[in-house]
């Protein structure tokens, strides 16, 4: 950590607003014409609202085809559907069995690491840490806001217990997008504690109790509400531009090791 | 895409039937001209000469939003007129008497983010200075111009290397000079989200910058503050 003293935020500030009158911006064309145009050609040939509807319909069955690893908060699927002109449409969210995961996890498409590296957008980690190995299984699924997440499954034996009600050991998921401090409130509910802890040198949550819900912030700027797959403890940090969630029932002792393990390519 | 749209939720379908009728050249009352909210209220129900005007008024800092968050040109166009075809037909949720301003700016970065991620750019946006230093204040001199000029392309880059959406409130608040509630509109959050989350992009800003950057930066500057 730098020990110069920092400069008062009024000063940076300033300097931003100062460094926005100087960047190169090339002139604005005038669109006002071809605006006009695109409009005019659009409103002869259909009805403004039927081809987004149908296109969010086909997305919101797409997405309960796969599995539905992002459930719609009330807010994204406003924002979802405010922006494609159909607010009002109700999207059926999953049903929140989070402890029953033996049966379905409900993940996304089945897919190797490979394969997942080509789909995913960012750098995928993988735990280092000693006995863990590669997944037994990865699984890709695609978020509110066209991101994609990425789950990689290490199904339990005789040094990984099995969390409740199912035969995984460990669950880690990532997911473009960050973990905020707001949103981190968000999580605390009735019988879910929430402990601060660090890894490495971010900030990172270690979320116990009930099954619960985290919100993430997609880098658009969008909320992103994701349940718990197994019935175990969180552990949820940021890496880069990356949120890592990690689910076992390990405990803090051993998931927190393997969380700061993980490395990418 | 943003998230927490606050497009009001209207009911009213576009009226089809009148847009394709076409103009109803009326964007003046006598001799003065329509304002914002007469101008979105008849474009609203299908007046493209009104909405003509709502572009001429809000293209030029549409597009320098669209250019901010791209750092490209073409895709900086393609944004701004995507945008403001989408909010035309987005008009009937729109809430009478709120700014127009801020609620197309979320449509427009909507649409600027989504193009640079759908090209699957992931390089730091390529945004350069202008040769033109602004006036105000003493004249540095030459030396002291070139290093102001060398701390400002280091905070610019600093900027560069902050996740998508730090570079969204930093480019919202400092650069188009939104307020902070409109700033909260265009990320679609609340404004003590807006405050927490440029406080964060401010720590991570001076984290990034090399030991006394902001510190020399300030002192070297012309600018009075």
């Amino acid at each position: 950590m730098n020990r110069r003293p920092r400069p008062h935020p009024s000063h940076l500030e300033r300097e931003l607003t100062d460094l926005g009158t100087v960047i190169r911006v090339p002139p604005a064309p005038d669109l006002v014409a071809g605006i006009r145009t695109r409009i005019e050609s659009q409103t002869g040939r259909r009805r403004l609202t039927p081809a987004p509807r149908l296109a969010f319909v086909a997305a919101a069955l797409l997405i309960a085809v796969l599995g539905g690893v992002v459930l719609f908060s009330t807010s994204a699927r406003e924002a979802v559907a405010g922006w494609l002109g159909i607010r009002g449409i109700d999207i059926v969210e999953d049903a929140p069995t989070p402890n029953h995961a033996n049966t379905r996890l409900s993940l996304g498409r089945g897919s190797s690491l490979s394969g997942a590296r080509k789909l995913a957008s960012f750098d995928i980690a993988v735990p280092a840490a000693p006995g863990l190995g590669r997944p037994d299984e990865v699984y890709v699924a695609e978020t509110a806001y066209g991101g994609r997440s990425v789950s990689l499954v290490y199904r339990a034996g005789p040094s990984l217990p099995a969390a409740a009600g199912t035969r995984v050991g460990l669950l880690i998921t990532q997911f473009e997008a960050g973990v905020e401090d707001d949103l981190i409130q968000k999580v605390k509910t009735a019988g879910v504690e929430v402990e601060p802890v660090r890894i490495g040198a971010s900030p990172a949550y270690w979320i116990s109790g009930n099954p619960h819900y985290v919100f993430l912030l997609d880098p658009g700027g969008g909320v992103i509400e994701d349940r718990t797959r197994l019935a175990g403890d969180t552990l949820l940090w940021e890496s880069g531009r990356v949120s890592l969630r990690l689910e076992s029932g390990l405990g803090k002792g051993r998931a927190l090791p393997i969380a700061r393990s993980m490395r990418a390519p | 895409m943003l998230g927490e749209c606050s497009f009001p939720n209207g009911s009213r379908e576009p009226n089809v039937s009148r847009r394709r009728r076409g103009l109803q050249k009326q964007s003046t009352v006598g001799d003065r001209p329509l304002d914002d909210a007469e101008l979105i209220e008849r474009a609203t129900e299908g007046d493209l000469h009104a909405y003509e005007g709502l572009v001429g008024s809000y293209q030029g800092i549409a597009h320098r939003t669209a250019f901010l968050l791209t750092g490209s040109s073409a895709d900086a166009e393609d944004a701004t007129q995507e945008a403001f075809v989408k909010a035309f037909y987005a008009l009937p949720r729109f809430r009478p008497g709120a700014p127009f301003r801020p609620w197309l700016l979320k449509i427009v970065a909507n649409e600027a983010i989504s193009r640079r991620r759908a090209a699957g750019r992931t390089e730091r946006l390529n945004l350069r200075l202008t040769e033109v230093r602004p006036s105000g204040g003493a004249v540095p001199s030459p030396e002291a111009a070139a290093l102001r000029d060398e701390d400002r392309r280091e905070l610019l880059a600093a900027v560069g290397r902050l996740g998508e959406r730090d570079r969204l409130a930093i480019t919202c608040r400092y650069w188009l000079e939104l307020s902070e509630a409109e700033t909260a509109e265009v990320l679609g959050c609340a404004r003590g989200t807006v405050k927490s989350r440029l406080s964060r992009a401010l720590s991570r800003l001076r984290a990034a910058m090399p030991a006394g950057l902001v510190d020399s930066a300030t002192a070297t500057g012309g600018d009075p503050g």
